[in-house]
């Protein structure tokens, strides 16, 4: 049996997950359910996790990771035209979802938990490659079909160097809004289950109150957010003593933050206060460093892990991992679970980086067309093929940086500017404020039919913004 | 006023609102939502949200109780 958490916790009874209603599970109890899961079924079963932030769904994920069933997980409020897209494509055994969230009428409901179900689809089970533990989208947003595989070996070693890295001990609690489809979200809470920690979990949102009183009722040790939510809970002044002198680490991550922010969390959190940098493919965070108030690398990603190995592309100045944390490739179809290691350890970020005299890595731009907006990436190429699906007939182009997407496009309707911003807001979350659209009579394209998207950025818009871009 | 927050919400959650609709009960407005509403409604009407009556989310619930303490706020910074 393959393992993702260290031996002597699997059968512990230290408390793995507690939330805010007084729930809890203790490994022990977990392993019990996950012996359930193996009873009824098949080895190497897919099953699709629809993730709210709820106790008995991330019990849920550690029991199918625990059982050696293969979890994709998924947002909870993912569109239906999407969970049907990749449900034709991967053709589950199971679906798992809140019953607020239940969207999949057509299965009948297999098992009744407390506030979910569990549906069986009666899809026949398939070859899984035996190495492949969990499966990720590439980018949340756009649905897109393209999944990462993490192995049960990724999965161990990158916790396991985060737990030294970042000093989790099984004493400690950590705490998080981060979602956990989300790489960041779900790396967090398995550093805590890999040493026998306890992951302290609530809906409540992070500006809340009922956060802050939960989060010192249970003393948490750790924390991890993005840095648009370090921004809300400096303006909720969500850090005071009632909180930091129980911090043992307080990340952010899954996006630069600004350097004032950086500075002011410093002064505050002090050397409690770290900044991480990572990426699905390489099982989430690869550097991580807490900085001294005296010696502030603004802008920097620190330090790898131990098992890292960070070098750059002489020519591009490209970032490259060598690491046992790094995936084992991309799936696009079902047949693609079956293949083994592709990338056999080494892995090009996409982004361009360089190092200074004391190793703190610097990222100086991207190579790759993806942008993140709020944190979450979103891929440029995948957004245009969504476009071009959803409105036949207009050819659409998109380009832009981090927090703002052109949007170019070959129909002169005035109101398919609304249009697409609002359906990009209520199908893939991406608020209308991050989105400018551009008519345009065509699409510049070089002989071979490409798009010149170098010829696109350099097209003055500005006049013809939308909507303002600001954070 | 109670117009312009009505509206500033349906803009912000995609869909038609009802005044007493409880947004974040049904999942309208997550955190990042309602820091984006928060904003533009000090931009708006150029008032500022202290610490507390934002970590107190009924304040955000719905387009009434957004109303009553909008209006309590402005008519403090203008009394």
């Amino acid at each position: 049996m393959k393992t993702i958490i260290r031996k002597e916790v699997l059968q512990s009874d230290l408390t793995a997950i507690a939330d805010d209603k007084g729930k809890k599970f203790t490994y022990r109890e977990l392993r019990e359910r996950a012996q359930g899961l193996e009873n009824f079924m098949e080895e190497r079963s897919l099953v699709f996790i629809l993730c709210d932030h709820q106790l008995e769904t991330i019990g849920f994920v550690y029991q199918v990771l625990t059982a050696n069933r293969v979890p994709l997980l998924l947002a909870p409020d993912i569109g239906q035209d999407m969970l049907d897209n990749l449900i034709s494509i991967y053709e589950p055994g199971y679906i798992y979802c809140s019953r607020r969230h239940l969207m999949c009428r057509q299965y009948a409901g297999s098992f009744e938990l407390e506030e979910h179900v569990l549906l069986q689809t009666g899809g026949k089970s398939f070859d899984i490659h035996p190495d492949v533990a969990l499966l990720l989208s590439t980018s949340g947003t756009t649905g897109s079909a393209k999944l990462v595989k993490l192995s049960y070996d990724n999965l161990y070693d990158n916790s396991e160097y985060a737990c030294r890295h970042l000093g989790i001990k099984s004493s400690q609690k950590g705490i998080s809004p981060l979602p956990v489809n989300y790489t960041y979200g779900f790396a967090f809470c398995l550093w805590h289950w890999h040493c026998g920690a306890t992951l302290l979990v609530t809906d409540k949102p992070v500006i809340s109150r009922e956060f802050k009183d939960f989060y010192v009722r249970e003393r948490a040790n750790n924390f991890a957010a993005t840095p648009y939510s370090w921004q809300m809970l400096q303006r909720v002044r969500f850090w005071d003593e009632e909180n930091i002198p129980y911090l043992h680490f307080a990340m952010s991550g899954g996006g630069q933050m600004s350097e004032k922010d950086q500075i002011s969390l410093v002064a505050l959190l002090k050397e409690k206060f770290w900044i991480g940098y990572g990426q699905t493919e390489c099982t989430c965070i690869v550097t991580a460093m807490n900085f001294d108030e005296r010696n502030i690398k603004t802008g920097s990603i620190g330090k790898p892990f131990a098992n890292m190995e960070v070098l750059t592309d002489k020519d591009t100045g490209e970032l490259l991992i060598k690491s046992k944390s790094i995936c084992m490739g991309y799936a696009n179809c079902k047949k693609q679970l079956a293949e083994g290691d592709v990338n056999h350890g080494i892995m090009r970020t996409g982004d361009v980086a360089d190092m200074d005299e004391d190793g703190c890595i610097y990222l100086k731009g991207r190579l790759t067309r993806y942008v993140k907006v709020l944190e979450k990436r979103v891929s440029l190429d995948d957004m245009e093929n969504y476009l071009n699906n959803k409105y036949a007939g207009i050819e659409f182009a998109c380009t832009g940086e981090d927090n703002g997407i052109r949007i170019f496009y070959t129909e002169g309707k005035e109101d398919l500017k609304e249009e697409i911003t609002a359906m990009l807001d209520r199908n893939l979350k991406i608020p209308g404020r991050f989105v400018s659209c551009f008519f345009l009579k065509t699409i510049p394209r070089y002989d071979t039919g490409k798009i010149m998207y170098s010829r696109l950025k350099e097209m003055n818009c500005e006049d013809e913004r939308n909507h303002s871009g600001n954070v | 006023m109670k117009e312009t927050i009505q509206e500033m919400c349906k803009k912000l959650c995609c869909c038609e609102i009802a005044a007493d609709e409880d947004l974040i009960a049904s999942e309208l407005l997550d955190s990042f939502k309602i820091m984006e509403l928060i904003c533009s409604l000090e931009d708006e009407f150029h008032i500022k949200f202290l610490p507390d009556e934002i970590q107190n989310l009924n304040n955000f619930s719905s387009v009434n109780s957004i109303f009553d303490i909008v209006k309590r706020k402005y008519i403090q910074v203008n009394s």
